[in-house]
């Protein structure tokens, strides 16, 4: 089994196995287009405490590969986190949103869906206010546009089919 | 071995002391005869100097180690009475037992024709009954006896029987014995003299006669105390030792007239003995007597104290005593109860107090670890701010450093609810994500509203001109006869228009009989209100996005949610009313009573149709028109 080295931004280099690293289509990709090579290949976006998680989140995958559902593109479900992914996202927030830029950069989908779910549930049912202390988002609204988003989205407030 | 057991009693302001004295475990012939003969010599019950009372003592040795030692002691009181001490010592054996029984010589007392204080002292006076179990007095004997130790108390029992054991004045002496007996063992043969011994049994023995100062204190104790009166001996003895001697002198200086017994009741230390102090002598009596018939049935009653049987005051005061009994027994039953209890809550308490500390210890970990958290989690928010130049106030709101595909691959797993109610009020970069037209073009396609499969048929989306295909696919429409009336109240009122009127709700009601009730000259339509984006929602929170209004209507569709606008004014225009369906039937209605009058039938689904007083025209989906004539 061959061995690809990685680089993370601050300059660590991860050997992990090809088929591993393989999982991300970036890093597929580009061994498909460089071919073999000894040289670490870097990935300037990704620090190594993050990288070191997307290897054990892509490592314990590969072990335990899961059984692959029937793609259905209209079924966007929330609840269907495996619990051993449930664990790994059980991160604070810094760490969960690096998760998702490098699983972005990285391309490897069932990471980036994990993860994005994982912050799906934190938004699911909650007020706007609610949603903005979870995020520290500022409300930039003025009043009147906060009020007149309100009124025009009374319709769902009740909560239907 | 020389044995010397003193007993010391003290009645009131008498000092009654008495000794027994055993030479040797095994005593030869020669010691016993020495013994007999000694019967004069050696004072085996000695009094205090004021004593009215007087023992002399003889004894008389067994032959053998297993022989008896009975000894009497004669009273040479002035009441002539003998006190009949008989003990049985097995001198030899592991555990010998010297028996002291008495029987009452007063019992044979005359005692009619006196008043009863006269006796009471006259009984006082005499000796009566006496009956001790001293068990293992030859654990006494082999005691070093020079000093007066517990544990000879322990072993020194009286049974209790015999504590309760009724008579009169004497047997208080006995009652009090067991308590307060003093026990001398002495190695050396005591002199005969024996005043250097009579201090020693003095002092260990004085107790005894400060805290029998009156009988009833003894009833109280004889019920509390009646099965190991050693063991109050033993606390006693500690606490007391060092005040007999003192103590001993004072009651032997005191005038031994028993009227003025005040004081020593007042030193009394029980409590329940307060009422034979201040009384008059013959109250004092009175209580007396009770005691000692409560004390135990099985005794034979002294005909002196059952003499007062019948003496209803005497009944009153028992009882009043069995009564205070009770109490005294409730009471302490429920101290008992009550110590318990603390104790079991003071145990709880530690055990609180213990798991209290523990938590504290764990609060303090737990706040350690907080602390790393937090200061862990504040270095990596800095870290991303300047790794993707966050401004300092938009350092901590992690989602702007998240592109937008990234933001709507979250937004996809929301529901559309979540997104209208709570996501698109967040702020205005989530709100433009929120009605991102791919975003709710997806949530359309799951909904199945964009494929014809909806049971409310959309059109495919038609740049510019969607809003008049709204009700496109809805096979029932309304005609009324004045139709522009309704043009002209929508352009009055607020945002309804003709399209919207074709799809409401209302058809279905109207198409039962019952809805038609309404007032001819009110024209009822339904409208939903962002029925056609283009029109209504220019410009709105969802700019463009067709989706969104394709799905909030197939939303209200299927939740039932419409608005209504009731237009009133117009005059009459008569009851009738045509309607026509894609069942190919054209139904005539009667608006005034609601009923259905007509039905007539078509070849294929009504498009639409119009009609005046004579005529009716109706085109079809078959692509044909029909005028209907009706004054031919």
């Amino acid at each position: 089994m061959s061995t690809i080295k990685l680089e993370s931004a601050d300059e660590k280099v991860f050997e992990v196995e090809r088929d591993i690293a393989c999982m991300a289509v970036t890093i597929k990709n580009m061994l498909e287009d460089i071919g073999e090579t000894d040289t670490a290949i870097p990935l300037p976006n990704v620090t190594s405490n993050i990288l070191e998680k997307v290897l054990e989140y892509c490592k314990h995958h590969k072990e335990h590969p899961t059984p692959q559902q029937d793609e259905k593109k209209d079924e966007k479900r929330l609840d269907d986190i495996p619990p051993w992914d449930r664990e790994f996202c059980k991160v604070d927030q810094p760490t969960l949103f690096e998760l998702i830029l490098a699983a972005n950069y990285l391309d490897i989908k069932p990471l980036l869906d994990v993860t994005c779910k994982t912050v799906a549930n934190m938004i699911r049912g909650k007020t706007p206010e609610e949603i903005r202390k979870i995020f520290n988002i500022k409300n930039d609204f003025t009043p009147e546009e906060e009020e007149q988003i309100r009124k025009e989205n009374e319709w769902c407030e009740d909560k239907g089919n | 071995m020389n044995v010397v057991v003193s007993v010391i009693v003290v009645r009131r302001r008498r000092t009654i002391i008495i000794m027994i004295q055993n030479y040797g475990t095994i005593p030869t012939n020669q010691q016993q005869q020495q013994n007999n003969n000694s019967n004069q010599s050696i004072p085996t019950a000695s009094l205090n100097a004021n004593s009215i009372t007087n023992f002399s003592s003889s004894s008389s040795a067994g032959s053998s180690s297993s022989s008896s030692l009975s000894s009497s002691w004669n009273s040479n009181s002035s009441g002539g009475s003998i006190m009949m001490l008989d003990g049985n010592i097995n001198s030899g054996c592991p555990n010998p037992l010297l028996l002291i029984n008495s029987s009452n010589n007063n019992n044979k007392k005359k005692l009619d024709g006196k008043d009863r204080k006269k006796k009471k002292r006259e009984k006082r006076k005499k000796q009566s009954t006496i009956s001790v179990t001293i068990d293992n007095p030859l654990h006494i004997g082999i005691e070093d006896g020079s000093s007066f130790s517990s544990n000879n108390n322990q072993q020194l029992l009286l049974s209790p029987q015999q504590e309760s054991q009724r008579g009169s004045g004497s047997n208080l002496l006995v009652e009090y014995s067991p308590t307060l007996v003093g026990v001398q063992v002495n190695r050396p043969p005591p002199s005969p003299s024996s005043s250097s011994n009579n201090n020693n049994i003095i002092s260990s023995s004085s107790l005894s006669a400060l805290n029998t100062p009156s009988p009833s204190s003894f009833s109280y104790r004889g019920i509390h105390h009646p099965i190991c009166p050693c063991s109050t001996l033993h606390q006693q003895q500690n606490k007391l030792l060092l005040l007999q001697q003192q103590q001993l002198q004072q009651i032997a200086s005191e005038d031994d007239d028993f009227e003025d017994d005040d004081q020593d009741e007042d030193d009394d230390d029980d409590d329940l003995d307060d009422c034979g102090g201040d009384i008059d002598e013959e109250m004092a009596e009175d209580e007396m007597e009770p005691n000692r018939y409560s004390v135990g049935d099985q005794m034979d009653i002294d005909p002196i104290d059952s003499w007062y049987n019948g003496d209803p005051l005497v009944s009153e005061v028992l009882k009043d005593e069995r009564e205070t009994i009770s109490n005294v027994e409730m009471r302490s039953s429920e101290l008992e109860a009550v110590e318990r209890t603390i104790k079991q809550l003071t145990e709880t308490k530690q055990a609180i107090e213990r798991d209290i500390r523990l938590h504290k210890l764990q609060l303090r970990t737990v706040q350690r670890k907080k602390n790393e958290y937090i200061k862990t989690i504040a270095n990596s928010y800095i870290s991303i701010a300047i790794r993707y130049n966050l401004a300092k106030n938009e350092s901590r709101c992690l989602t702007l450093i998240l592109p937008d595909e990234v933001m709507l691959h979250i937004f996809c797993f929301l529901t559309p609810m979540d997104l209208c109610s709570g996501v698109c009020r967040v702020s205005r970069k989530w709100r433009s994500l929120a009605f991102d037209i791919s975003l709710w073009r997806d949530i359309c396609l799951q909904r199945r509203l964009l494929d014809g499969s909806s049971f409310f048929d959309a059109p495919p989306p038609k740049s510019g001109s969607i809003g008049s295909g709204g009700g496109g696919g809805n096979s029932l429409f309304i005609h009324k006869k004045s139709m522009e009336c309704d043009e002209k109240a929508s352009s009055s009122s607020s945002s309804s228009n003709s399209p919207s009127l074709c799809p409401s709700p209302s058809t279905t009601l109207l198409s039962s009989p019952l809805s038609t009730t309404t007032s001819t000259t009110t024209t009822t339509t339904t409208t939903f209100d962002q029925q056609s984006p283009q029109i209504s929602y220019g410009g709105s929170v969802w700019g463009d996005n067709w989706y969104v209004g394709e799905f909030r209507k197939d939303s209200n569709w299927r939740r039932g949610k419409y608005r209504t606008t009731v237009l009133r004014g117009h005059k009459e225009i008569g009851n009738k009313l045509l309607s026509g369906s894609t069942d190919s039937t054209i139904r005539l209605w009667d608006l005034k009573n609601g009923t259905h009058v007509n039905t007539i039938k078509g070849q294929s689904a009504v498009c639409c149709l119009k009609f005046t007083d004579s005529k009716l025209i109706t085109g079809y989906e078959d692509s044909t028109i029909k005028i209907f004539d009706f004054s031919y």
